[in-house]
């Protein structure tokens, strides 16, 4: 559990930006994997199955999040401070600023492209697994990742300096 | 096809490079259209390396994901396990139901006189 749990909720805190909503979704996550936990067949990965039911978890909280029409948090620098440095050599911390202005980035993307993007390109969930989660079409999954992919690049051209 | 057609269709085309051929014949000729996709690349690239960039959990966190076990109450623990165990149940209830049906027919049958 120590060695996921980061992972988890790093995933949970990304579509969600709230840290609070964040926390609860690991939660829930957990209670679907210790519960599922004897039924997990081994003929997925563990950590993709585990990316799987946390993702699921979080899109649920932010699904009741909008439904409730809370005011939403801007959780982005809390994010991007929990950051950890990637190492202390020269060339890691300049990859750990360049990693660090993609977080933020990410963070400024409208909801409806972030989480998919996040699903997809972080954590590389198949696309049939996002839209099944998102309740929408496949395609409409495609298109959504694709204009996050796009708006994210846009967001990148705002800030100075190379992507990597 | 003209570059502005190739740049709308690169966040297609950087996460399934062989979706299209038009698209790939482009870039083999078009340093700018190329220099575009280099960006896209080494966003997906940047992407996949915050997989590996956790954020720091909040305090009580871990203790509540410990606690998680426990917590469950008979209940839920009970319906967890029918829930596993639901296959092997209903087989069980649908041989009950099927010897339950023979015993009546056979004693209906030594009821009926010849």
């Amino acid at each position: 559990m120590e060695l996921t749990h980061r992972q988890v909720y790093t995933l949970c805190l990304r579509i969600l930006k709230d840290p609070h909503d964040a926390a609860e979704a690991t939660q829930d996550a957990y209670l679907k994997v210790w519960r599922g936990l004897k039924s997990f067949r081994g003929d997925a990965r563990f950590g993709t199955w585990l990316y799987r039911v946390a993702s699921n978890s979080a899109i649920s909280r932010h699904r009741k999040r909008s439904r409730t029409a809370r005011h939403e948090i801007g959780g982005d620098d809390e994010l991007l401070a929990q950051v950890p440095a990637a190492g202390s050599t020269e060339g890691q911390a300049t990859a750990r600023i360049e990693l660090g202005r993609l977080e933020r980035c990410l963070a400024q993307l409208p909801d409806i492209y972030r989480a998919p993007l996040v699903l997809r390109d972080v954590y590389g969930l198949p696309m049939a697994d996002i839209a099944h989660q998102l309740k929408i079409s496949e395609t409409a999954a495609k298109v959504r990742v694709h204009r996050g992919r796009k708006k994210l690049k846009d967001l990148i051209a705002q800030t100075e300096g190379p992507v990597t | 096809m003209k570059c502005a057609e190739v740049q709308a269709a690169i966040p297609a085309y950087v996460g399934d490079p062989g979706s299209s051929l038009d698209v790939r014949r482009h870039l083999s000729r078009c340093p700018e259209c190329r220099a575009e996709l280099e960006i896209y690349e080494a966003m997906r690239a940047g992407l996949a390396q915050l997989r590996a960039v956790p954020a720091d959990v909040p305090a009580g966190l871990v203790a509540s994901l410990r606690a998680i076990p426990q917590s469950a109450s008979p209940r839920e623990l009970a319906l967890t396990h029918l829930q596993r165990n639901r296959a092997a149940y209903a087989g069980g209830l649908a041989i009950a139901v099927a010897g339950g049906t023979a015993a009546l027919l056979w004693r209906r049958r030594r009821l009926v006189p010849a």
